[in-house]
């Protein structure tokens, strides 16, 4: 239990009330955003550089994006760290600021990150001033590696992008949470708040949460929904339900009367 | 795996699996269709045996089923997202006798190339219509549109582009590798059908008659390091069961031996031109059941997989499959070369197409539609 997670999120200098971030991917209308982002009071957005069309005044997503977000732009297409260091240059180029989300998927089917070529990517973006947030499988020596990479922060994902199968990595997320002293945000496969609410109270840093909001018939009440769970889970956490440990504390039934 | 001989596709399509998977399109009884969706439901991957049963005459009772389980997987992979595109007719010149087609070599139809500033015109009025992303057909004669002729369109039209496909005849392996040095993000390929007997009956000439040539389409793209690929057959040619089975193992075998690489199917269902006598060329008419149960089953066999809709399907059919799993399709489209120019002559036109909706009228459908129209999927980086 090397960390201290009880204060606020602060993620590259920026202090960050909301620990629900979300995406703009899979949403019927880039009108729905702002509604998104005043239901569920996020403060930081994902969206695939891919798909950002600037030239378009009517399909640029970020004109409905509220000034006050911290913009995160994601690597999404990059299948090594070359072209995700590439991607994330010129996010920055085209105006999208210093974070950047790393996503390298090799493999199309699974939709599995690439640890290796993250780390890669992580190393060569962080130390060209990239506030670095990695998508990662979820591997305790990894994370070490990516915070040694200078990683801002660590995204394990809870099960397979678009699954909304929940947190199905929940022990190997749980050594990363209690082992890794950098802001963690559970990424892809919650699927509903009460997952949501289960990250925070593993004490997850965060949470970022896309298809469940995109999809639902009312997405902008799934965000409030979720905003709620985050913050439920969130409270859980520090009113000490928090304490999980993946070894075990053994209550002294035995041995308590040598105290 | 990689770097493995290029007749790899060749020996599975012969192997024992498929032939049970083969068997299981014609005998699978209800409660095993039940089995499967129940599979669905639970998140595991469908086996080719399974999409066989989904195939079924047993299964097409459980379509509404099947169709709900494909819309929350393509929920779960795509959104509510339908990437726009339009194809460019660059030459509509052939040297193959594919029976079934209206631009075959015997037909005496209005002939041409696009010269270079034609194609550049082209381009130009077609990205004024907001688009992104072109897939360009080169026809089917090498003799009148060469490689070379097809990488100096790439050159031309690739400025005003983000993404630009190719559909051309087969290609070799060193020809794919060069038009992805020129920035070609994807090809597109039919099979037409996997039937070979079948197949060389309705291609009895031109470079086009070589079965094997075409079959190994798939491995030289995947070879050369491009990144998108989207597999079809021409549904009617022979049985559709048969063929959508051996589609799909093609496609499972591509992405185990390519993982890297992002992959599509297409449906093209056939379309009668005058002149030509399906009937007497064993040439099904498929139904808009069967249609929609074949869409389903790639979907829930292969959820990954992009699913493009082109315009030979009516308005009504393209906004019906939008909730079940398209995630791709043509909008503003001409099949005649020259099209979206304004000039008198075009070349002639190779199908007859069914949604002759503006990019601004497929745009408005979608958003009518709940689904958000893309025009940028690809930035080049």
């Amino acid at each position: 239990m090397g960390k201290s997670n009880q204060g606020p999120l602060v993620i590259g200098e920026r202090r960050l009330e909301s620990r629900l971030f979300i995406g703009t991917g899979k949403f019927s209308n880039h009108q729905i955003v702002p509604q998104v982002v005043v239901s569920s009071r996020s403060e930081v957005i994902t969206m695939a550089l891919r798909r950002v069309n600037l030239e378009a005044p009517e399909d640029n997503m970020m004109r409905y994006i509220p000034s006050h977000m911290q913009l995160l732009p994601n690597t999404s297409g990059a299948r090594n760290a070359d072209e995700a260091v590439r991607i994330a240059r010129l996010a920055r180029e085209m105006g999208c600021g210093n974070w950047i989300k790393i996503e390298v998927i090799s493999d199309m089917k699974y939709l599995m990150p690439d640890n290796r070529e993250t780390i890669k990517a992580t190393e060569i973006l962080a130390r060209e001033g990239f506030v670095v947030l990695p998508y990662m499988s979820p591997d305790l020596m990894a994370a070490k590696a990516l915070v040694e990479a200078g990683a801002a922060t660590i995204m394990p994902l809870g099960s397979p992008i678009g699954s909304n199968r929940g947190i199905l990595t929940k022990s190997l997320i749980q050594m990363i949470i209690d082992e890794i002293d950098i802001p963690i945000v559970i990424d892809a496969g919650i699927g509903r708040p009460s997952e949501a609410a289960e990250a925070m109270e593993m004490g997850a840093d965060a949470v970022l949460v896309n298809t469940a909001i995109a999809t639902a018939i009312n997405p902008v009440l799934m965000g409030e929904a979720f905003r709620k769970a985050v913050e439920a889970g969130r409270m859980a956490f520090e009113a000490g339900l928090g304490k999980v440990c993946s070894t075990s504390q053994a209550s002294s039934p035995l041995t308590g009367f040598l105290r | 795996m990689r770097g493995r001989e290029l007749d790899g596709f060749k020996t599975e399509l012969e192997s024992l699996v498929l032939k049970s998977a083969l068997e299981k399109s014609q005998d699978a009884v209800v409660s095993e269709v039940q089995n499967v969706l129940d599979k669905v439901r639970s998140g595991k991957s469908l086996t080719l045996e399974n999409g066989a049963v989904l195939l079924s005459q047993a299964a097409s009772n459980s379509l509404e089923e099947m169709a709900q389980e494909a819309r929350r997987l393509s929920l779960n992979h795509f959104g509510k997202s339908v990437v726009l595109y339009t194809p460019i007719y660059l030459s509509n010149y052939c040297i193959n006798g594919c029976r079934y087609c209206n631009y075959g070599a015997e037909h005496d139809i209005k002939r041409r190339s696009l010269n270079e500033t034609e194609i550049e015109n082209e381009a130009k009025n077609v990205a004024a219509t907001g688009l992104r992303q072109v897939l360009l057909l080169t026809g089917e004669s090498d003799k009148h549109f060469d490689f070379e002729a097809i990488c100096r369109a790439v050159e031309i039209i690739s400025p005003y582009f983000d993404a630009v496909m190719i559909e051309s005849y087969a290609l070799s392996q060193s020809e794919y590798h060069r038009l992805k040095a020129l920035g070609v993000l994807g090809i597109t390929l039919y099979q037409e059908t996997y039937d070979q007997e079948r197949y060389e009956y309705l291609h009895p000439f031109g470079p086009k008659s070589d079965y094997d040539w075409r079959l190994g389409v798939p491995e030289r793209v995947g070879n050369s390091g491009l990144r998108q690929l989207s597999l079809g057959v021409l549904m009617g040619l022979t049985n559709w069961r048969t063929d959508l089975i051996k589609l799909m193992a093609h496609g499972h075998y591509m992405q185990a031996h390519y993982p890297e690489m992002e992959f599509s199917f297409s449906l093209p269902r056939m379309i009668d031109f005058e002149g030509a006598n399906f009937e007497a060329l064993g040439i099904q008419s498929i139904s808009d059941r069967d249609f929609v149960q074949a869409i389903c089953v790639l979907r829930l066999v292969c959820p990954q997989f992009g699913m493009n809709l082109s315009t030979r399907e009516t308005k009504q059919m393209r906004q019906a499959l939008l909730s079940i799993g398209i995630n791709k399709m043509s909008a503003g489209v001409s099949t005649e070369v020259g099209g979206h120019l304004n000039v008198e002559n075009r070349g002639e036109e190779q199908f007859q197409i069914s949604d002759h909706s503006s990019v601004s009228d497929v745009r408005e459908m979608i958003f009518a539609s709940g689904y958000q129209p893309i025009m940028r999927d690809w930035i080049k980086f």
